[in-house]
């Protein structure tokens, strides 16, 4: 079974409320991570995103399931500028689940 | 009586004024004879103190606006009608020197269905000229001005305003946010983050705020949601960028103000009178040709923050 998230659908082209990011990380990402299969997020019509919005999605996902979030989660159709943005909050989770550890 | 031009190194004698009225009771007459030109800073500045007095129940009355330089660009980028005063829209273009951004309200809660992406997108897109979403300029106006309007947004306790404007000659993009809320130090004081310390000044309080890593909330719980999904690194992020294409950040907050420009220290400084005023003042301005690059400039900032891309995450991308 695979979680699929279509961002531009549920966010529009620019990704900028890091309110609503962490709202959907917290009543939408956590419950599909503890289902079975993957959780794949998909930035198909996704341009810009500000980095609020990416590091209280996805840095605070690696720092709550630094394990379960490399087995589990998946990103299709980034282009090289969302890529950045993900490579830099998944660099800030992991920086913040050693902190926990 | 306001003053006739105000840039980014007088804007700390605008916000002295500002504070000064804020302070003084009763009916506040402002008048407009001399204003000729005004960063969309100043605009927004002024939009949130008379709302905030206007709020207080206090008289406002604006004199003398109908013949002043600056009337058909206030009137244009809605600046009069956001203080009450429905004036017709003039549809020709103002100048073909200048593209502005109409004054916008950004409001100031953690209300999860406001659409903030959308005026990002529309702002960026009248100020940077083209709706091409991979346009450098308009993937960094859509970043600051994402990062400002949240910042705003999440710490003001009050109601903001955003505007902007471009100007051909000199190749400026210029960008002001403004709240008349409850200020950084008093954030910082009601939150209490790890950084904040009894006695901390306004000076002081800025400083820590321009800092990557500091956020007055990042330690809090966000509503129903668990954990608080702030880092205390968006503004920091902005000023780097700026920083490093040799742009301008000014920013005010209680007393004190901080204006960088560009790898130079930041000029300090306290407001006209030392006043203080109530919330928190942003204006950038960067030269589009400096920012050619949005990917690099993203890439040496997170570098600079020490988010060291890891190897293994490229497997993630499908």
């Amino acid at each position: 079974m695979k979680n699929l998230f279509s961002m531009e659908k549920l966010f529009g082209g620019f990704l900028s409320n890091g309110d609503q990011a962490n709202a959907f990380r917290f009543t939408e990402v956590e419950p599909a991570l503890a289902l079975d299969g993957e959780v794949v997020f998909d930035f198909l019509g996704v341009t810009n995103m500000t980095s609020s919005f990416c590091n209280a999605l996805f840095a605070t996902l690696v720092a709550h399931h630094p394990e379960t979030f490399f087995t589990k989660v998946r990103f299709q159709n980034c282009d090289e500028l969302i890529r950045e943005f993900i490579m830099g909050a998944i660099a800030l989770g992991k920086r913040e689940s050693k902190e926990f550890a | 009586m306001l003053p006739p031009r105000v840039f980014d190194p007088n804007f700390h004698k605008l916000l002295g004024l500002l504070a000064l009225i804020d302070k003084e009771v009763g009916a506040v007459v402002l008048d407009f004879k001399s204003v000729d030109y005004w960063i969309p800073a100043a605009v927004v500045a002024v939009t949130a103190m008379v709302t905030k007095w206007m709020e207080e129940s206090r008289s406002v009355k604006l004199i003398n606006y109908q013949n002043c330089g600056a009337f058909r660009y206030l009137k244009n980028i809605e600046f009069f009608a956001k203080l009450g005063l429905e004036l017709p829209r003039t549809s020709t273009p103002l100048n073909d020197r200048f593209t502005s951004v109409e004054v916008h309200e950004v409001p100031t809660s953690c209300d999860t269905s406001y659409d903030q992406g959308a005026i990002v997108r529309r702002s960026a897109e009248c100020l940077c000229g083209t709706s091409d979403p991979y346009d450098d300029t308009l993937l960094f106006a859509q970043y600051a001005l994402g990062e400002m309007m949240g910042n705003a947004r999440q710490h003001s306790g009050g109601v903001a305003f955003v505007s902007a404007q471009f100007v051909k000659g000199p190749d400026h993009a210029r960008i002001g946010v403004a709240d008349a809320g409850i200020g950084i130090l008093e954030s910082f004081r009601q939150n209490k983050p790890p950084h904040y310390f009894s006695g901390m000044t306004d000076e002081e309080a800025l400083e820590s705020a321009m800092k990557p890593w500091i956020s007055s909330k990042s330690h809090l719980t966000h509503g129903p949601y668990g954990e608080s999904g702030n880092k205390g690194l968006g503004l920091a992020m902005v000023l780097e960028m700026l920083q490093s294409t040799n742009g301008e950040l000014f920013v005010a907050s209680g007393n004190s103000y901080r204006r960088y420009q560009g790898r130079q220290p930041p000029e300090i400084g306290q407001l006209a009178g030392g006043n203080s005023i109530h919330g928190t003042f942003i204006s950038i301005r960067f030269a589009r040709d400096q920012v050619d690059n949005f990917k690099k400039i993203l890439i040496d900032t997170q570098k600079t923050m020490d988010l060291t891309p890891d190897p293994k995450a490229t497997n993630l991308f499908l």
